[in-house]
């Protein structure tokens, strides 16, 4: 390893040396503040190192990693997620809680690490590390309040699926490897391809499906959601789905040709059938996490679509509207769970979640209640906010390539998506019924949320501040 | 040395990978079920171990021992959260998992 390999890996190093602060912090004098504050700088230090060391072209970082364009945006996407749970947890946790509070930030900062490394990888070897890091100690965060049922409940469903899936993924790139004798991730798929190593590149999609919970791999989705601490919930369908996606594109981008017809037609049904399901299914539900747990798998087949697309054509231009899309998902997921956040105790047994419960909020909380209508607004698609910038690349890139089955299941699922979505917007301006609970809000973490809701429209009505960036980084990567 | 042919190997670890599976399907008790997923994480090791002595490269052997940590840590984890279940419900049933719903 040379030194100028050490540098670029320096993001990894940083939130390493975080994790080591934190623990000997946690292990010589408990304070939940410090705590907090070591790792919002930690993240943030990692964030100015990746926004002023943004890559150009690619390099190699030894033989497991690689420092590029793709992976580096969708580690900024993780780590904006990771700092907004950092900053919402001194909150949601409370001053008194029953629960130890230096641990989930020790978790954070060790499953940021494991995303970063999964979107930094370019051997197997790095994406096991990346994803087991990031899962396990996604695990525990779901079960972090031990006292909540519902929550363990969720942890253990996601442990034996979670696991089910890996080994799948594993056994898939098992299979590359004994077909091409390679363990690099581009070097595996440009050996020949035959019976054995496309067996093997099927259970590699259904592995990383499954984290992405696309179509028949989304079960666990909805009871994990719902089951979990607030704030953990939004670091599963951040942090993970961000990096995961990053991976999937990477693999897309490199399929061989003879193979591309296939996995496109599998893909695209997986889209489809996501797309039509996850809206279905949202329609009936009551709580917001549940509700967000269904949207996130139609969200995800949308996200599938630029996946499809990459492989037909044009592939920086997919980039940039895959790329758009999920910064514009991650935006309104943000907001939305940071609202719940505000409202719930991380040591209650359940987060105040439920549509009725909400209701009337505006009256009494009029600037939450007006960021989170206009963060479902973004993900119905409404112009001005970003919501509908992605849909709209998305929708032309489907234009484009003539994709007329992808396009119709995107546009039944958009209508279908904004009943649901306007729905809770209309019970959140309704008159009230019963008392919403007081708010008891950092105010460092106030001025956080606000900057995020800023951006969902700044973003929306001028969508060339990032699109432009965005055109320029990713067409030479 | 004879090394073992790649289609035996691999029809191996399909069969140890499907135990695996019917396991994970068929056990009720949470332990269990944590154990038939192991099995299937090591059969997925297996099958790098005869990767790489296939192309006669260590690279196999290595991503093994990857394997087996990374499956330490889940069991860890999955281990503390049975004996969460367990204080919880006096039991070890999957099937007492079911409030969440809908």
């Amino acid at each position: 390893m040379t030194l100028r390999e050490l540098y670029l890996l320096s993001p990894v190093i940083i939130l390493g040396l975080g994790t080591i602060i934190l623990m000997l912090q946690a292990a010589w004098k408990r304070q939940p503040w410090l705590a907090q504050s070591i790792t919002v700088l930690t993240l943030m230090a990692t964030t100015a190192f990746l926004i002023f060391e943004f890559p150009q072209s690619t390099t190699p970082i030894t033989l497991l990693f690689e420092y590029e364009p793709i992976g580096s945006f969708f580690a900024l996407l993780v780590l904006m997620a990771s700092l907004s749970v950092a900053l919402l947890q001194g909150a949601y946790m409370g001053p008194n809680s029953a629960e130890v509070a230096e641990e989930f930030y020790l978790l954070l900062l060790l499953s940021s690490m494991g995303a970063l490394l999964l979107v930094m990888a370019q051997h197997v070897a790095g994406v096991i590390l990346g994803v087991e890091l990031m899962s396990l100690s996604m695990l525990a965060m779901l079960a972090y309040n031990r006292e909540r049922k519902l929550a363990l409940e969720g942890a253990i469903k996601y442990l034996l699926l979670s696991g089910t899936s890996t080994s799948m993924l594993l056994f898939g790139f098992a299979l590359l490897y004994a077909a091409s004798g390679e363990l690099n991730l581009t070097l595996m798929l440009a050996a020949d391809m035959t019976p054995m190593s496309e067996a093997g590149f099927v259970l590699v999609l259904i592995g990383l499906a499954f984290k992405l919970s696309l179509f028949p791999l989304h079960f666990w989705t909805p009871d994990v959601y719902q089951g979990a601490p607030v704030n953990s919930t939004l670091l599963l369908t951040s942090v993970s789905k961000a990096a995961v996606f990053a991976v999937l594109l990477k693999l897309l981008l490199v399929i061989p040709e003879a193979f591309e017809a296939d996995i496109t037609r599998m893909l695209s049904w997986m889209a489809i059938a996501s797309m039509l399901l996850g809206n279905w299914l949202a329609l009936r539900q009551k709580s917001i996490k549940r509700l967000m747990a269904y949207s996130a798998i139609a969200h995800m087949g949308y996200v599938l679509v630029a996946g499809v697309i990459a492989l037909g054509i044009d592939h920086s231009l997919v980039l940039e509207g895959a790329s758009y899309y999920l910064l514009a998902y991650l935006i309104a997921s943000i907001i939305i769970f940071a609202v719940i956040t505000y409202m719930s105790q991380l040591d209650a047994q359940e987060d105040l979640d439920e549509l009725p419960k909400l209701q009337g909020m505006f009256w009494q909380h009029p600037w939450l209640a007006t960021i989170m209508a206009l963060a479902f607004l973004s993900l119905a698609g409404m112009p001005i906010t970003v919501g509908f910038i992605g849909k709209f690349y998305l929708l032309t890139l489907a234009v484009k390539l003539s994709a007329w089955w992808l396009l119709s299941a995107m546009l039944v699922g958009s209508a279908v998506g904004l009943y649901y979505y306007l729905r809770v917007v209309f019970a959140l301006f309704s008159p009230q019924q019963g008392a919403i609970p007081q708010v008891a809000g950092y105010s460092v973490s106030k001025v956080w949320t606000g900057l995020i809701a800023l951006s969902l429209i700044l973003l929306g009505v001028l969508p060339g501040i990032i699109g432009d960036q965005l055109k320029t980084i990713l067409s030479i990567g | 040395m004879m090394s073992v042919p790649m289609e035996h190997g691999m029809t191996l670890v399909a069969l140890l990978w499907a135990v695996g599976l019917i396991g994970l399907l068929a056990r009720r008790n949470t332990l269990f079920m944590l154990m038939s997923m192991e099995i299937m994480l090591n059969a997925a090791a297996l099958a790098f171990i005869l990767a790489g002595s296939h192309w006669q490269q260590a690279d196999g052997q290595v991503i093994y021992i990857v394997i087996i940590t990374v499956a330490a840590a889940e069991v860890g984890i999955g281990l503390a959260l049975l004996i969460r279940l367990r204080q919880h419900i006096q039991d070890l049933n999957i099937d007492n998992l079911d409030r969440l719903k809908g």
